[in-house]
């Protein structure tokens, strides 16, 4: 139990650290929206070493977390759904052996940006935001495959016993 | 470590997207008018080719959006995240700068169909 406690909490800090340097580094593209999702890494290693749940509570606890450190309660609410939505997608897509991590997070990454443009529709009530779409979705396939080469190297690379 | 199926499924994404974007690009009309929504409702309709500043104050706070020689942009705002402030201008019909915090959309329509 104890080393559960210490494995989990150490992947929450590191994808934690990965959410506060994202903010550091802005992605300057023309779109404000757009983010590289470093935190992923966190999420897809649980995903292929622990499974669904812990994923989803780690995923959970760091946008809760992240949020109260330095974020605001606005955006809560669009992490929040499409965080859960990548997680799930990305442990589905995980289940199946014709793809490998970079799949996962490819479609995670394009999922998670669905789940907020939805988010957007339902509180702003316009479906203008809806033509944001492609773009979004063209920048998450380029952000979605270098996280999931990143990935793939820490899951091979990494030797920590997996509580 | 790539495999196969992911690269199939990276490029059906990228093609539906494209196709998409054109999609979009081909059934927008010219657009006309700059259209200010609150919450879901109207704020203002002001014309794209007259050069305009407008302040919208509500009780989340204010954005002042400016429309210069054919081009909108949010000149600056109090939301915490900045994101309309940091949009590029919009020019073409359906383009819109969204402040989340504000609950504001500032959206380009066409005159007759937009």
């Amino acid at each position: 139990m104890a080393k559960k406690a210490a494995y989990y909490g150490v992947i929450l800090a590191l994808a934690m650290i990965c959410s506060y340097i994202e903010m550091l580094i802005p992605l300057n593209i023309g779109i404000p929206e757009a983010k590289l999702g470093l935190a992923n890494i966190a999420a897809l290693y649980i995903i292929y070493k622990n499974g669904y749940l812990p994923a989803l509570a780690i995923n959970t606890s760091r946008i809760l977390l992240t949020t109260l450190l330095f974020g605001n309660v606005i955006t809560l609410f669009y992490s929040l759904v499409g965080g859960t939505l990548a997680v799930t997608v990305m442990f589905l897509i995980s289940k199946s052996n014709w793809f490998s991590p970079v799949g996962s997070s490819i479609a995670g990454a394009v999922f998670h940006n669905l789940g907020q443009i939805l988010v957007a529709v339902f509180i702003i009530g316009s479906k203008a935001v809806l033509y944001l779409i492609p773009m979004l979705t063209l920048v998450a396939v380029i952000t979605g495959l270098l996280i999931g080469i990143a990935a793939c190297y820490l899951l091979k690379r990494i030797k920590i016993a997996s509580a | 470590m790539i495999k196969m199926a992911d690269i199939v499924l990276a490029a059906v994404i990228v093609v539906l997207s494209v196709v998409f974007i054109f999609v979009f690009a081909a059934s927008t009309p010219v657009g006309n008018k700059v259209v200010i929504t609150l919450d879901n409702e109207v704020y203002g309709e002001y014309p794209l080719l007259t050069d305009n500043e407008i302040e919208v104050k509500t009780d989340l706070g204010f954005n002042t959006v400016v429309i210069k020689e054919g081009s909108v942009f949010v000149l600056s705002a109090d939301c915490p995240d900045k994101y309309c402030v940091k949009h590029k201008k919009i020019s073409n019909a359906s383009e819109t700068i969204v402040c989340l915090p504000h609950r504001l959309v500032i959206e380009i329509r066409g005159g007759k169909n937009g």
